[in-house]
């Protein structure tokens, strides 16, 4: 033996003076991270801090404009996504990078086998390597059926089957259910028992403390913190990822407000301060079936009524009917079966039952799906503002669009809600996903609604912005508005909710007051049981 | 009517298929690929006019048919090099293609006809397959055409097996369906589409020489009058399924075999009434669909990384 064998094992990763400049912009800024053999290290950072374009240079999708990736002891340039994978790391994407009209086993075809596909032997290997993974995958199913979890696991063995030395996982738990989300941290625990080294990416600190090893923070692109786990505490990490120090005093107050995720031991968060009382009801669904848009019931036997001065929370994860509720609320869609009332109406005529006719009557719709359902990317601010608003009359003088007034409402809009933007003429497409949402919420809630259907309002944005767009919520129910609110972050729903529905499984469960359920009973609702 | 007269229609409607159905294929693996093109229309001329001017020069209508598949693949990549490379819009693209095709053919066309009429075009000639072509009925209709028919009918069956059931045809549809998915696999999304560019001119390209040299022999100034865009319809009423494409081109091409006698037996009637019959078909074919249709997600949207 001699003394020298003792070779240091080169790291799997090592970034060193990654940069990556968009126009003005500097994404990235000289980051240096390693990660090494059998390590989980989490990726921290607001949005627009640059964890994603991170994650794309890792995956080959984009290159660095300065610094160097070093894969176990030797420089590589990532071109493509295909040498990121020869290079070994596997990248599981935020939205999933599967073809719904795939079979499972065509999906781990796909960029694999140029001949013949060999159909039985493909089934047989997804089958071994779901075995080997200890996850249970269908070979034969269809993506497009399979819900978020399945999906998402069809994505990592699709990575492990190509025999990776590292896996990025990019926001992995945030449209999981608790079960489901601790399954996958189960697995990535197994995956660094057999030497996979982990990178996860997240916004939730709950998620850092049960599973990584490593934090580090990144803050407007650059990594301000990279610290053992063990010695972290959920305000510091809070601290850093929104000022970019570890002063937790100054953020904790932000923080609280923002999320319930804040403690690894799962405290909820205070109960909300009490307020007034609810008053009537101002909108009734009645026994309401949901068919989603490929003819499946979603969801049957609804029936709640949303009074005024309350919010009331659905929570569940995707795709059990949440989306199809608000559409049918907010006059889009009509339900399967039942019947949606709202108590100003003059008329019960179904055929009156349409988004202009609502709006006109003070209900306001902030979809989930902002790019393509709330704003017209390509239009400036005072445009996208003018459009739930013209169509129904408003900002009208001897039926022309009385600009001017517009104007001048979107720029004390702009004032108000802090919206970043050069003006009122600036494309919206331009503007950060927060600022997009502030600009919609704006928009809604300019003409004093009734009701605000408010479907996952803060997805997506980074803790300030949450914290915001929250506090215009309650803000909104203290003035007397109903408020509805589909989340599936149940430290949202606490904080903001009186009362909460869960749609899971074909049925809903409540409503219930909040006080009168705990997280545990209303995640177990969510996951089915 | 008598049998003489149903074998005439349906024979005649085979081979009036084809031009649609060798555009249609080839339109086909572009759109499953997510690449529009409207402008097969003016590569079906472009591929009749090269056809009868090769065929002429060389004496031999396959040499024609290298000449259109030589002529439609270049416009198909030019279509390509806008829509994917450069990301122009795709309809905007397409009819630049048309305008390009017929004034490319019309003009080229009396440039070489500028010394004289044209001499006779060496077209396909109808194949003797012995007793087969003999068979009462089912002779006429299925086994005495020319070599390019079962050509097109061969193609379709292979494409029909090659985009469901290989790694390829599995990358062509994936990057019509999500491209980033596609990118995601080591696919270049780019690449695959410009192929499937080039695939689709060439065919488009033997679709216009079928026209000139196996249907008819000769090049007329805008000889294609419309069936590329009918070819584009027989894609969607198909359902992107090229096994699909060869039913509806066969209605199509019997539609047209069967205005063609209608105006003779109704002399009284204005022959632009049956004239429009495929089109009226094309009509309720594309509404009946409109309803199930699901058409490549990524279709005529071009791919950008970021």
């Amino acid at each position: 033996m001699t003394p020298t064998a003792t070779r240091v094992e080169p790291p799997v990763l090592a970034l060193s003076g990654l940069t990556r400049r968009y126009g003005d912009v500097v994404a990235v800024d000289a980051l240096s991270l390693t990660l090494r053999r059998g390590e989980v290290v989490a990726l921290l950072g607001e949005n627009g801090a640059g964890k994603s374009t991170v994650v794309n240079m890792v995956a080959g999708m984009t290159q660095p404009d300065a610094g160097t990736i070093t894969i176990r002891g030797e420089p590589r340039r990532l071109t493509s996504a295909r040498a990121a994978l020869g290079a070994g790391i596997g990248v599981v994407h935020q939205h999933y990078a599967l073809v719904s009209s795939f079979t499972v086993a065509e999906s781990f075809a796909l960029g694999e086998v140029a001949g013949r596909l060999d159909r039985p032997a493909l089934a047989a290997r997804v089958r071994g390597l779901a075995a080997e993974a200890g996850l249970s995958v269908d070979p034969g199913a269809m993506i497009g059926s399979l819900d978020v979890a399945g999906q998402q696991r069809v994505e990592i063995l699709k990575a492990l089957a190509r025999d990776i030395d590292l896996l990025v996982l990019d926001e992995p738990a945030a449209v999981l259910t608790p079960d489901d989300a601790e399954r996958l941290f189960a697995m990535v625990r197994r995956l660094r028992d057999r030497g996979v080294a982990v990178l996860l990416i997240t916004h939730r600190l709950a998620d850092v403390f049960s599973v990584c090893d490593r934090a580090a923070v990144m803050h407007r692109g650059r990594l301000v913190a990279d610290r053992p786990v063990a010695g972290l505490t959920a305000a510091e990490l809070v601290s850093l990822m929104i000022a970019g120090v570890p002063d937790a005093a100054a953020a904790a107050a932000l923080a609280r407000t923002a999320t319930g995720d804040l403690s690894p031991d799962g405290h909820a968060p205070a109960p909300p301060a009490p307020h007034a009382p609810a008053g009537p009801a101002v909108m009734r669904v009645r026994d309401v079936t949901l068919r989603r848009a490929n003819g499946s019931v979603a969801v049957a036997g609804v029936g709640f009524d949303l009074h005024a001065g309350e919010i009331l929370a659905v929570a569940g994860v995707d795709g059990n009917g949440q989306t199809e509720l608000v559409r049918c609320m907010a006059g889009l869609e009509r339900p399967a079966a039942g019947r949606i009332t709202l108590e100003a109406a003059t008329s019960d005529d179904p055929s009156g039952w349409t988004p202009g006719h609502l709006r006109a009557l003070g209900v306001a719709h902030v979809p989930d799906d902002r790019r393509r359902h709330a704003i017209a990317p390509g239009l400036g601010l005072l445009d996208n503002f003018l459009l739930s608003h013209v169509p129904i009359g408003r900002y009208l003088r001897r039926g022309l669009v009385d600009r001017v007034q517009g104007r001048a409402d979107t720029e004390a809009a702009i004032a108000a809600f802090g919206i970043r933007a050069t003006g009122p003429d600036q494309p919206v497409g331009r503007l950060s996903g927060g600022n997009q949402q502030k600009l919609v919420l704006a928009r809604e809630l300019s003409a004093q609604p009734r009701v605000v259907l408010a479907a996952h309002p803060s997805r997506g944005l980074d803790i300030r912005t949450i914290a915001f767009v929250q506090d215009r919520l309650r803000a909104e129910r203290d003035r007397g508005a109903a408020i509805l609110l589909v989340s599936a972050d149940m430290g949202e729903i606490e904080g903001l909710a009186d009362r909460v529905i869960v749609l899971a499984g074909g049925t809903a469960r409540g409503p219930v007051p909040l006080a009168q359920t705990t997280r545990a009973e209303v995640g177990a609702w969510m996951a089915g049981h | 009517m008598d049998w003489i007269v149903i074998t005439g229609l349906l024979a005649s409607g085979v081979r009036f298929a084809m031009p649609i159905l060798f555009a249609a294929l080839g339109e086909t693996v572009g759109q499953r690929a997510g690449v529009l093109n409207v402008g097969l229309e003016g590569i079906m001329l472009v591929g009749a006019f090269l056809a009868v001017v090769v065929a002429m020069q060389t004496g031999t209508p396959w040499g024609g048919l290298a000449a259109a598949i030589a002529g439609g693949t270049a416009m198909g990549l030019l279509h390509g090099v806008f829509c994917v490379r450069l990301k122009v819009d795709q309809i905007v693209a397409g009819i630049a293609l048309i305008l390009l095709g017929l004034g490319l053919s019309g003009f080229g066309y009396r440039l070489v006809t500028a010394g004289g009429a044209p001499g006779q075009v060496p077209g396909f000639q109808r194949l003797n397959l012995g007793p087969l072509s003999d068979l009462p009925f089912l002779g006429p209709v299925l086994f005495s055409h020319p070599a390019p028919v079962y050509l097109g009918l061969a193609c379709a069956v292979a494409l029909a097996w090659g985009l469901s059931r290989t790694g390829i045809g599995l990358g062509i549809r994936a990057v019509g369906e999500n491209p980033k998915a596609a990118d995601a696999a080591g696919i270049d999304v780019d690449r695959v589409r410009m192929a499937a560019c080039a695939f689709g001119g060439a065919m488009a390209g033997v679709g216009g020489a079928f026209l000139s040299t196996a249907q008819l022999a000769g090049f007329v100034e805008n000889m294609v009058s419309g069936r590329g865009f009918i070819a584009i319809a027989c894609v969607v009423f198909a359902r992107w399924n090229p096994l699909g494409a060869v039913a509806v081109a066969l209605a199509f091409g019997i539609a047209e075999a069967a205005q063609i006698r209608l105006q003779t037996l109704y002399p009284g009637v204005p022959y632009q009434a049956f004239v429009l019959l495929p089109y009226v078909l094309a009509l309720v074919g594309l509404v009946s669909a409109a309803r199930t249709v699901h058409l490549p997600s990524a279709l005529a949207r071009p791919y950008r990384k970021d």
